[in-house]
């Protein structure tokens, strides 16, 4: 996965040539290297098996051993621990296990560590990320998008937020021009849809604003996704206290018993603060299957414990196959703490935490 | 919420006080994935985090899952503080009789707040508790006092405190000014109220209404654009103002003005994140009456353009704003320039009028000079007090 065809992506990997590739055109010697990256962080996790494949890792979400895999790759190509500043050979491959190391710090959530590696790559304008540098036959850049993608957004965990709002305008200008360029030189349409409804809605969706999102639910064909996107819309609203707009999603949600639609109409209750008919109808409604999603348990629960019924909430929990790492496992710890003898609560805390491994 | 313990040690149940602010929607950790992705990483680390969080969508802004409060929010005066008491028995040995009492103490007092934990019965590792909810409508620290009692299997009567304290503080500042439009044909006031929120979070003014005194009639003056899906967020500091029009009911005044004064109180109420409550009232709004003083001169009909040289009427009424009778008397006075000359004789006697009680009178006016003219002179004197009240560009009139 981590190597393809150029020629079978060449539309994808196109990319126009920036005002330092344009300067060293008549150069034809192209010895020189721009970009010296090299990995700045220690491994992860200490006990490693060199041998389990990153594709592996990721499917299993072990994220931290995946990211440890892509240390070891990397330390393979020259671009390893204190190999910063060096020369190394730069080509679709490394720069394909760089860009799914960064996804992986930031699935994580390792911002100080994908911000000190990713600004070796510095504005992804250097004539060596092109094909063209050193194969003349190709042309495109070496830099996968979901690279440019995280390039842009890590800025946000920046000292630096605002900067991130630059980047994403250029990229979004950059794909414009990719477009146009696309349309006037008769590319398949196949190409440029590609472009057009897929990279430049990924960058749309990452605005995320409201708008945004409104304009996304227009446009789709694809029903489903309208009403993903409009139960998004809804709980946007909800979080932010507006009442008008929650009712005005809830109506273009689907009014049928499934699990979201239910799950949507607890929240509702939640919202208005008349949990406690809720809990009698819908929680029993979506609890009475055998396989609860640990979704249905987490907010099943929260409705028991603003309805007073914390025992009931705690008991919610058992049910779940999995206590889920984040919220669902913050609000078991709450709803114990509040009504089970710490040792009791300590005991299921523990086995939760183990449950994780 | 701070927390101290007081009463005798080994106690075999614990109290456990939660506020239930609201629960919010975790936030999602967005993968930034591209689409057409060659490689295909992006998916495949999704379908991971989808794994690991329960979540299904990556490229939404906002998740599935509840997060219950993990620390005790700010809370606002206007808004309800609804908490979770508990009771758990930590020991080994079944207790009973337990009684729960919570107040709430504020500057100024002492609230009992309703509490059904009484003369329970609990077994070991057993719990009981009950959600217990209380509009804050004081600013300044509280303080919730909890006092729990119960028996213990050796018949020993246990007793403990305890205390959790809070500040509250003011969600919105509201501002307010008075625009009279009165004049000798209307009487209507406007009431801008400007609405500021000092809270910390973004709020949806969901009601902003003027109730209005007995006297007044209101109508709220609305901007038409409003946004069809989305209500009306006020961020922290932002300001809004509203605009209400005040009518008399009393057009005519029979009253007087001095019960003028008290126009209403606003009420407002609002949302904050995940549909948490808050409703204010101002205290009622008052204005200083505008000074007509004991006489209110009012044009009743007028025309509004006349040809020159061509005598016109007004017809005028007098009104008594004051609390005893007066002997009125009108005189007129040319003014210098004679734009307009009265015809009506100067000196005649209006009578004596009761208080809150009306005269009408007419006044023959000749145009001289073309242009838009003003209506002045009009002077009335009260024979009791001697005193003259001078009436000056009563009205204007479009000379052609």
């Amino acid at each position: 996965m981590l190597s393809y065809s150029y020629e079978e992506n060449e539309h994808l990997l196109y990319w126009p040539e920036s005002n330092r590739m344009k300067a060293i055109k008549e150069d034809n010697k192209r010895t020189m290297n721009y970009t010296m990256p090299g990995i700045k962080i220690d491994k992860l996790v200490t006990h490693f098996d060199p041998k389990i494949k990153v594709t592996q890792l990721i499917k299993v979400a072990n994220f931290e051993l995946a990211v440890d895999a892509t240390s070891d790759i990397l330390t393979m190509l020259g671009q390893g621990k204190d190999m910063s500043g060096r020369p190394s050979e730069l080509n679709q491959f490394v720069l394909q296990v760089w860009a799914v190391r960064f996804q992986l710090l930031l699935a994580l959530r390792l911002h100080t560590h994908l911000l000190a590696e990713i600004v070796q790559f510095e504005e992804l304008d250097a004539p060596d990320l092109y094909y063209q540098y050193a194969n003349p036959g190709k042309i495109g850049s070496l830099v996968p998008f979901t690279l440019r993608l995280i390039h842009a957004e890590a800025l946000r965990f920046s000292p630096f937020p605002w900067k991130s709002i630059e980047r994403i305008n250029r990229l979004e200008q950059q794909v414009k021009n990719v477009i146009s360029f696309f349309e006037t030189s008769n590319r398949s349409s196949a190409h440029i849809c590609d472009w057009k409804k897929t990279r430049k809605k990924a960058l749309q969706e990452y605005m995320q604003a409201v708008n945004v999102l409104d304009k996304v639910v227009v446009e789709t064909d694809d029903i489903k996704e309208k009403a993903i996107i409009s139960q998004a819309l809804m709980r946007m609203a909800m979080q932010a206290g507006d009442e008008k707009a929650m009712n005005y999603y809830a109506e273009k949600i689907d009014n049928n018993n499934s699990e979201d639609a239910v799950l949507h109409k607890t929240l509702r209750s939640l919202f208005s603060g008349c949990l406690e008919s809720c809990s009698r109808t819908n929680i029993k409604k979506i609890t009475s299957t055998g396989n609860l999603s640990p979704r249905v348990v987490n907010t099943a629960a929260i409705a028991l414990l603003y309805a007073g019924k914390a025992k009931e909430a705690v008991e919610m929990f058992g049910k779940s196959k999995k206590i889920l790492r984040g919220p669902m496992l913050s609000n078991l710890k709450t709803t114990a703490e509040l009504c089970v003898p710490a040792v009791i609560k300590d005991a299921m805390m523990e086995k939760a935490e183990a449950d994780q491994k | 919420m701070s927390e101290a313990l007081s009463g005798p040690n080994q106690q075999l149940l614990v109290l456990k006080v939660m506020r239930l602010a609201r629960a919010k929607l975790a936030a999602v950790d967005a993968v930034s994935v591209d689409p057409v992705d060659p490689a295909g990483y992006g998916s495949l680390i999704e379908e991971g985090m989808a794994q690991k969080t329960g979540e299904r969508r990556f490229d939404l802004p906002i998740g599935d899952f509840m997060i219950a409060p993990q620390m005790f929010e700010n809370i606002y005066l206007g808004e309800t503080f609804t908490f979770y008491v508990n009771v758990v028995n930590e020991s080994d040995q079944r207790v009973s009789n337990v009684n729960v009492k919570c107040e709430l103490q504020t500057a100024s007092q002492r609230v009992q707040l309703p509490c059904n934990l009484q003369d329970v019965q609990l077994s070991a590792d057993d719990s009981e508790g009950q959600i217990i909810s209380h509009e804050v409508k004081e600013i300044g620290q509280h303080i919730l006092i909890c006092a729990v009692t119960y028996k213990t299997s050796t018949g020993e009567n246990m007793y403990f405190r305890k205390f959790f304290k809070f500040p509250v503080t003011k969600p919105i500042d509201v501002k307010t000014k008075f625009y009279s439009a009165e004049d000798n044909a209307n009487q209507d006031v406007y009431l801008e109220a400007q609405i500021e929120n000092t809270s910390n979070i973004e709020m949806f003014l969901e009601r902003v209404e003027l109730e209005p005194s007995k006297h007044y009639k209101v109508t709220n003056i609305k901007h038409r654009t409003e946004n069809k899906v989305c209500g009306s967020a006020l961020r922290p500091k932002d300001i809004r103002q509203f605009l209400f029009c005040l009518s008399p009911v009393d057009a005519q005044n029979t009253l007087g003005y001095k019960d003028l004064t008290s126009i209403g109180k606003l009420d407002m109420s609002w949302r904050t994140s995940m549909g948490e409550r808050g409703r204010l009232q101002t205290s009622p709004l008052q204005r200083i009456a505008p000074g007509y003083g004991d006489v209110r001169l009012s044009i009743e009909e007028t025309p509004a353009c006349v040809p020159v040289r061509t005598p016109f009427q007004i017809l005028c009424r007098l009104y008594n704003c004051s609390e005893r009778s007066l002997d009125l008397q009108l005189r007129l006075d040319q003014v210098e320039n004679k734009q307009l000359v009265f015809c009506t004789p100067s000196g005649t006697t209006l009578g004596q009028l009761a208080p809150s009680q009306h005269v009408d009178f007419k006044l023959d006016v000749f145009p001289v000079t073309v242009g838009f003219q003003s209506i002045s002179g009009i002077r009335i004197t009260d024979g009791f007090t001697k005193r003259t009240y001078e009436h000056d560009d009563i009205a204007q009139v479009f000379v052609s």
